[in-house]
């Protein structure tokens, strides 16, 4: 077990995570440089371009020290956004230490702390790297102040390194080998192992990665996931080398897969423990908790045909995606969709591009809601995430939404637009520090609602892009909520209603009324749009109808121009969604969605 | 409104058009087939007469009772090209006693004389692309002629024995107000026409004045002002005496209507002859190849035949609205049924009512007519019932 060593790459995003993660695997010969870019990357195009990790990739990287014994080092990837934090927590709780990599040119952000509070909760071990020294703006110097006195880390143990033109590369092999503990844990002991990851193969079904604690796991056991109660066999175990290595057994402090007849990702929980039927540990790791999807938006196609495409376009991407949720929904305005369940914003907004881009279907999403628990006065609480299934007010007692809890770092210049930012959303201000002479990390209350909608671009656009921004569940308070409906032509439509806190029910209703005003074109009658609270109009626009609409010349007995022309015009209507007698592009309730621009 | 005008129907009698495709200069809004090349007339001349004899053998069409010269500028061809196009027209097809023969003249090329020679060959109404009676407007849109010119041509016209000549008129021209455009059609119908049309400008794909309105050099008018302009015609033109018989078309009398045009609108056959020109023969449509293609096929020995279609069955129901609802003849829920059976019509007939309580339509005489407001959104109420039917259909 000396020769193992079990590591996370930890850092804000965009600080060079991947790309050092690139560089190691590469250092190794694992692959040549030429397969290299093709067979490391993601298969996820958006992953890739939005720089985010969200299925991680293992490896096990074998090294030769300096001290001339070989090494086994395991480094366990992990999702790189906020709202994956209890995919990291499980990632960093089969590690023994962590290198945190911070960008010479940006310095400590967000994620950066965020990260450090997460490797500390598991008492890792941890490496601080500077990254992009080769950058011209890299200040490594005031990069590794902020690393000793934000961070608490000592500035003697950080390594300098560029992870793109591959410099000082080796000095953080030694470092791993080095700072970093080897595992311990008794090879002969009742199995316990966690569960960090898994994903789907079309070949072979599930497999699971996981971090042995105690015990061994070999092909042929009879094992049961503790928390699930589930039971499987095991078809084959091994380890990660790009590809899959097959190994006969995976022992105490080693990072492996498995195989195991599991149909589907869903039916293996990330942070579950496996053990042995036959002989099981008396507990399961700490930490467990099942992944709850806390954003919810119902998908509907375009198209109607297009429903079953997305229905196993769906069933495909849960496959590997056990976060995602989703169940039959309908709307009367846009017909059979799926009501889904998310991880946050970012996940709702990579499942939709996915849907999108890699099966090719043109979707209208809801306003995203998130899950209010509503104490009935019949005595019962209900959980309702779903404007369409928001009971009669008159029923409700009291109404209770989450809360989270955010750190956002910004230069101090900013202090008082990010305050300004979070009080208008309802924000309670929970403290502040200053981390340097001119970087703050602010820590606020927030409604969870009020950070879905639109409060990312926002917080971008006030601090010029320098603010960065964590945040976990707290849970729920006391709300005041109501449902906004919007009319068309006194015709409700369903997919465009919103359950919103009162305060901003008429601000909500009026900005929905306006994009609708901007997006629908412009047709045979008069079109009036509302906002309204049960039976009380909130807001109101008209888009008056066409005054001319008819080409001045029809002769020289050409009517097939002519007819083919209204045809053509006709058929660009197709993508739009017949509500009563109105007819409304997909981009009006894309617009619905969206804030005004800044 | 509800006088009911001659309805060139399908039962019609078929009306023959010849296209001359030649103008002395291309207008920058002009989207029509021709060319300035007035050198290939005589090439043209001989092609024409050829593809009438071959027409003739291949196609059913007799008897023609509106012949229309149109173009390009059919007002370029030699008086005796005209009697020669027409006395085989009269010999391969056979005219009707009475029939209407219309010769479409650029003011900037005619004459007391040359259209008195026209009037010999046998054109009996003659009408005249006046455009514009102020000279700047005539800039504008880059005419050949200038504003007396065509008051000249007008009473020229006149002596020819062309009592009362048909004019175009254009408006809606970038910056114009409704007090410039009614005095210039007040000068038109000064001159006392049979026949007015009036097109407001359009902005046709591929022409200069579309680049120049994409390059931000000039900049149309307003939706809103083209509908105020508009009304203000049928008020001005109503008041005196004229009928609104289609969204752009006017006629002094129910006997001045272009029955001509009218036969394209209502499902008359037609056949024609020349460069890009459409022929119908109840069921099928087909066309011509432009100039080229067109004296190529002459050389060949065939006909210049470039494409058909039949319409499908959605497709003669649009054409049967978008065409309907631009004359004030408006549809005709009898003729609608018998062509395309109770079903369409009982579907569309909430939808008709929809556009009567909006004051698009006024049912009148058992007919749904598009009102003043209705006929400029045509196209627009013919999509919305093409598309009610579609959903209903499936
Ligand atoms: N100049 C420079 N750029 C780097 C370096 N390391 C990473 N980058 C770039 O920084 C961006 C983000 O890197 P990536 O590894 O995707 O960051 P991650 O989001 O932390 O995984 C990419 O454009 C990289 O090419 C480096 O050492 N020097
Ligand atoms: S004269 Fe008539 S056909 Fe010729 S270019 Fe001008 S508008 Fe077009």
């Amino acid at each position: 077990m000396e020769h193992i060593r079990n590591f996370s790459i930890i850092a804000h995003i965009d600080h060079g995570k991947s790309t050092l993660a690139d560089r190691l695997i590469q250092a190794v010969g694992l692959v040549s440089d030429r397969d290299f870019r093709d067979q490391i990357l993601d298969s996820m195009d958006i992953e890739r371009e939005r720089g985010i990790t969200i299925k991680s990739q293992t490896v096990c990287l074998p090294y030769r020290a300096a001290d001339g014994r070989d090494y086994q080092l395991n480094l366990i990837d992990t999702p790189g956004h906020a709202d994956f934090t209890y995919e990291v927590s499980r990632a960093l709780a089969s590690c023994e230490g962590v290198l945190l990599v911070v960008d010479a040119s940006q310095g400590v952000e967000a994620q950066t702390l965020a990260n450090l509070y997460l490797a500390m909760e598991h008492n890792l071990a941890v490496v601080p790297v500077i990254n992009k020294i080769d950058l011209p703006s890299a200040d490594i110097e005031r990069t590794t102040k902020q690393i000793e006195e934000d961070l608490g880390l000592d500035p003697e143990s950080v390594i300098a390194v560029s992870a793109k033109e591959g410099i000082n590369i080796p000095a953080v092999f030694e470092a791993v080998v080095k700072h970093l503990p080897p595992p311990a844990g008794d090879p002969a002991a009742p199995l316990k192992a966690l569960i960090f990851d898994s994903h789907y193969d079309a070949f072979r079904g599930t497999i699971v990665h996981f971090r042995v604690f105690e015990g061994t796991l070999a092909a042929g056991d009879r094992i049961m996931f503790m928390n699930t109660g589930a039971v499987h066999k095991v078809e084959e175990v091994g380890i990660f080398k790009i590809v899959r290595v097959k190994k006969d057994r995976i022992s105490a402090g080693e990072v492996g897969y498995m195989i195991a007849g599991i149909k589907t990702v869903s039916d293996t929980r990330c942070g579950d423990t496996i053990t042995l039927k036959d002989r099981p540990a008396d507990a399961p790791l700490p930490g467990f908790r099942d992944a709850k999807p806390v954003v919810f938006s119902s998908i509907y196609p375009v198209a109607s045909d297009d429903y079953e495409s997305l229905a196993e376009a769906l069933d495909k991407l849960k496959l590997n995606d056990a976060s995602l949720t989703y169940e039959k929904d309908s709307s009367a305005a846009l017909g059979f969709g799926f009501r889904c369940g998310f991880l946050g914003l970012l996940h709702l907004e990579v499942v939709q591009e996915r849907l999108e881009r890699e099966y090719d279907l043109s979707l209208i999403l809801t306003a995203p809601s998130v899950s209010y628990k509503l104490d009935m006065r019949s005595g019962e609480t209900i959980t309702v995430d779903n404007p369409a299934l928001y009971p009669d007010p008159s029923q409700i007692e009291r109404s209770h939404e989450p809360y989270i809890k955010a750190s956002i770092i910004v230069p101090d210049r900013y202090m008082g637009a990010v305050m300004k930012l979070c009080l208008d959303r309802r924000g309670i201000n929970k403290g502040y520090q200053y981390l340097t002479a001119d970087r703050m990390e602010m820590v606020f209350e927030l409604p969870l609602a009020d950070v879905i909608y639109d409060f990312y671009d926002k917080l971008k656009s006030v601090t010029q892009g320098y603010g960065s921004f964590d945040y976990e569940i707290i849970g729920y308070r006391e709300s005041s909520l109501v449902k906004v409906d919007i009319l068309i032509n006194g015709e409700r439509v369903d997919a465009l209603s919103q359950l919103v806190h009162k305060d901003y029910a008429v601000a909500r209703a009026r900005h929905a009324c306006e994009k609708l005003k901007e997006e629908i074109p412009r047709q045979m009658f008069k079109i009036a749009i509302q906002g309204a609270i049960g039976g009380n109009i909130i807001s109101r626009e008209t888009v008056s109808p066409f005054r001319k609409d008819v080409t001045a010349k029809c002769y020289g007995g050409d009517i097939t121009r002519k007819r083919k022309l209204l045809e053509k015009q006709k058929k660009g209507k197709k993508r739009m969604k017949m509500v009563g007698s109105v007819e409304i592009p997909q981009s009006a309730f894309l617009a619905v969605l969206k804030t005004d621009d800044d | 409104m509800a006088t009911n005008l001659p309805f060139e129907g399908p039962d019609a009698r078929p009306g023959l058009y010849v296209h001359v495709p030649f103008c002395l200069a291309k207008c920058p809004y002009c989207a029509f087939h021709s060319v300035t090349d007035t050198g290939l007339l005589g090439e043209y001349a001989a092609a024409l007469f050829s593809e009438m004899e071959k027409a003739a053998g291949a196609f059913a069409f007799r008897d023609f009772d509106t012949v229309y010269l149109g173009g390009g500028t059919p007002s370029l061809l030699p008086p005796g090209v005209v009697e020669a196009i027409l006395s085989r027209a009269a010999r391969l097809f056979g005219l009707h006693p009475g029939a209407s023969v219309t010769l479409e003249a650029n003011p900037g090329t005619v004459d007391r004389k040359r259209l008195a020679a026209f009037r010999a060959a046998g054109v009996n109404r003659v009408n005249f692309g006046v455009q514009s009676f102020r000279d700047e407007n005539l800039r504008f849109l880059g005419r050949i002629h200038s504003a007396d010119e065509a008051r000249r041509a007008l009473s020229a016209a006149r002596d020819a024995g062309f009592t009362s000549p048909g004019l175009d008129l254009m408006y809606g021209l970038p910056g114009q107000d409704i007090d410039a455009w009614l005095s210039d059609l007040s000068e038109a119908v000064s001159h006392a026409p049979g026949h007015i049309s009036a097109y407001i400008l359009s902005f046709e794909e591929g022409t200069r004045l579309s680049r120049d309105r994409d390059a931000g050099r000039l900049k149309p008018a307003t939706e809103e002002r083209q509908a105020e302009l508009f009304a203000a015609t049928h008020e001005f033109l109503a008041e005196r005496g004229f009928l609104h018989y289609e969204v752009s078309n006017f006629a002094a009398g129910p006997g001045s209507i272009s029955r001509h045009n009218t036969k394209y609108w209502n499902g008359a056959p037609y056949l024609g002859l020349g460069p890009s020109a459409h022929s119908y023969d109840g069921r099928s449509r087909w066309w011509n190849a432009e100039l080229p293609g067109y004296l190529a096929a002459a050389r060949e020995g065939r006909l210049p035949v470039s494409g058909r279609e039949e319409p499908s069955r959605p497709e003669r129901i649009l054409e049967a609205l978008f065409l309907g609802l631009r004359q004030s003849s408006g549809i005709d829920p009898a003729a609608f049924t018998s062509a395309f059976g109770p079903r369409a019509f009982s579907i569309l007939a909430p939808a008709f009512s929809r556009l009567a309580d909006e004051g698009l339509l006024s049912l009148s005489d058992g007919r749904y007519r598009p009102t003043v407001s209705g006929m400029l959104v045509a196209d627009g109420m013919a999509r919305h019932l093409a598309g009610i039917l579609e959903e209903e259909g499936r």
